[in-house]
């Protein structure tokens, strides 16, 4: 069992840097995830633990050990992919046992190693098979299963349910996560559906263009992104960003733009007013937007007009498109919210909830 | 089956074993060259389990040039190969990386000519395509990279030029994932709408919001090849 370490690592290709200043911790036994967007640096990032990339500066520890020289075989890792490539001719049992043969582990280990992945994974029953007999499902479980009889101290997994059909994918995000609690491994797991990183991840890595925007845990990320890219990045649908105006009455900080006046919710007056006479961005997730008269009764001054784009219907819940003078803005409204496409609607902002960033830097305000 | 295997080939000894084969006896399969960063005997062990039906399977130095043919199940018809072979480009590569840390990179094309050499030579080209366009793939199809030919030999300035003119940076991030997603669906709508997991109607929404920005349409075929394009161009 491992952690990990990144002390100021770096990866250029030629002269292009793709990484930056890589600094992280991952504790023995976290399930750690990389989340963000294309090309940000998570399989780089995630090749260079496995050693298949070389580190172009600082320094990387797999549990106490510097790993910048140690070839990958010996690094202790297993990696897990998208794409789930089986001998055809091998039984089940023996694509299992392959990679140890290949190690010369001794046969009886290779024997116990592969009964207890199976039992761990519920495929006894299907060691005998060839792969061509096994359903998706089973086969990306034999994938996984390989991944295990190397029992490493670390997992690597790169989008590894990225090309699963929707129900699959929900049914192998819950088989990841139950065999994370069964295998008391440190995982660390690549993706960029922030749905995927936000369900499994004990704390998340938020990239983008090389660089960490912030590490935290699901709910800290939803609640206090750091900056605008966060915000908007995790949660959905994404925040919603508008431009205003600060002004101070009797006080009180508002909030001014063409289509309201608000007053800044309690919490952050102190933190708003010294800002009077200068333009932030506020955001405000979908969720905390309301349409809900008792809510809107308790609540007069938080209120304002918006016209209705589009009605989406979620089930429980409607997704509302509106715009609010020039800009457009999504709310999450229950299914019995009276909003109609193309009409004047009214709602309220819950100013306790809303976000505040700085305009130039994009780095959250509270 | 025919089989032939062969190790440290020059071009004369590749020649003189592609006549004595006899190629119009090879099933239908793809050409693959898969390009190893470091070289291990278990490369070849591992690729020759995991294509046992390879016909043509030469190593020399690090890269090993292969005609796979798929196991039976896959029809044979060219429909049907070009998933199949597509398919393995991230399989090698995975399979690879994860049992002996190898990295490597895989290029494929189903064969329209008979040549072994010309084929071998078709795919040094798509490698070198890779890594100007697509470094961080595992590798390349031929027909994947069709359009990027193209801008081969065109000057950087002017790759720069035409995205900046195009997108600038008028999408925002979710903007941007969604005509990335709609593009790589093939402009199917049921099957972004799945990836993305939105509603159908938000991504049409979305789709309508980057014509607003950018006054190009995605949904209307050539403005979304100018779409495809820049937004292309901009990831190289
Ligand atoms: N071998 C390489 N040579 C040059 N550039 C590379 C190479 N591999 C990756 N890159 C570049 O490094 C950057 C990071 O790529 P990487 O593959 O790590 O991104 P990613 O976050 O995994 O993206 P995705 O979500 O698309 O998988 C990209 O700009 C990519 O083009
Ligand atoms: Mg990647």
């Amino acid at each position: 069992m491992a952690g990990l370490v990144f002390k100021g690592v770096t990866k250029k290709y030629d002269q292009n840097e793709v990484v930056h200043d890589f600094n992280l911790e991952i504790k023995d036994k976290e399930f750690m995830v990389f989340v963000g967007p294309s090309g940000c640096g998570k399989t780089t990032t995630l090749r260079m633990i496995a050693g298949l990339e070389e580190i172009t500066s600082g320094e990387l520890f797999i549990g106490e050990r510097l790993v910048n020289d140690v070839p990958p075989k010996n690094r202790d890792i297993a990696m897990v992919f998208q794409s789930y490539a089986l001998y055809p001719h091998m039984t089940v049992y023996g694509n299992m046992a392959f990679g140890l043969k290949l190690r010369k582990t001794p046969k009886a280990e290779i024997d116990r190693r592969v009964r207890e992945a199976a039992r761990i994974l519920d495929i006894e029953h299907l060691l005998d098979r060839k792969p061509k007999a096994l359903s998706g499902g089973q086969r990306q479980r034999v994938a996984l299963g390989r991944a295990i009889v190397r029992e490493p101290q670390v997992f690597l997994m790169d989008e590894p349910l990225s090309n699963l059909d929707a129900k699959l994918r929900v049914q192998m995000r819950a088989e990841i996560s139950k065999l994370r609690h069964r295998l008391q491994t440190t995982v660390v797991y690549v993706t960029h559906d922030q749905t995927e990183a936000m369900t499994m991840g004990d704390r998340i890595v938020v990239m983008k263009d090389g660089f960490i925007q912030q590490v935290d845990s699901p709910m800290n990320l939803y609640n206090h992104p750091k900056n605008i890219f966060v915000a908007g990045f995790i949660g959905s649908p994404s925040m919603n960003f508008l431009k205003v105006n600060v002004t101070l009455e009797d006080g009180i900080p508002y909030l001014n733009h063409a289509e309201f006046h608000l007053p800044v919710g309690e919490a952050h007056r102190q933190t708003l007013a010294p800002l009077s006479g200068k333009e932030v961005m506020l955001g405000i997730r979908p969720e905390f937007i309301n349409d809900d008269a008792a809510f809107m009764a308790a609540h007069p001054d938080w209120t304002l007009e918006a016209k209705v784009e589009v009605v989406e219907p979620m089930g429980a819940e409607n997704y509302v498109y509106l715009s609010v003078a020039d800009e457009n803005v999504v709310a999450r409204f229950e299914a019995a919210s009276q909003a109609k496409s193309l009409q004047n609607h009214r709602l309220a902002f819950d100013m306790n909830a809303i976000h505040y960033f700085d305009i130039e830097t994009q780095a959250a305000l509270l | 089956m025919q089989r032939a295997f062969l190790e440290h080939w020059d071009e004369t000894a590749f020649t003189a074993h592609t006549r004595a084969l006899d190629l119009p006896n090879l099933s239908p399969g793809a050409r693959v060259l898969v390009r190893c960063q470091t070289w291990q005997p278990d490369i070849s062990l591992i690729l020759r389990n995991f294509l046992p039906q390879t016909q043509v399977f030469w190593v020399n130095g690090q890269e090993i040039f292969l005609h796979a043919t798929p196991e039976d199940g896959v029809g044979a018809t060219r429909k049907n190969l070009l998933p199949w072979a597509e398919s393995l480009i991230s399989q090698i590569h995975s399979m690879l990386a994860d049992e002996l840390g190898v990295l490597s990179y895989v290029y494929v094309d189903t064969p329209r000519t008979q040549g072994l050499w010309s084929g071998y030579l078709s795919l040094g080209r798509l490698a070198a395509l890779h890594r100007r366009f697509f470094p961080g793939e595992a590798g390349l199809a031929l027909w994947q990279a069709g359009f990027a030919q193209l801008f081969d030999s065109l000057a950087p300035e002017r790759m720069e030029h035409y995205p900046q003119n195009v997108l600038g940076d008028k999408l925002s991030p979710e903007l941007r994932e969604t005509l990335q997603t709609y593009f790589r669906t093939g402009l199917s709508l049921t099957e972004s709408a799945r990836l993305l997991y939105i509603h159908r109607n938000t991504l049409i929404y979305r789709l309508d919001r980057i014509t607003e920005l950018t006054g190009y349409n995605p949904r209307e075929f050539k403005q979304a090849i100018t779409l495809f394009l820049a937004l292309w161009l901009q990831g190289t």
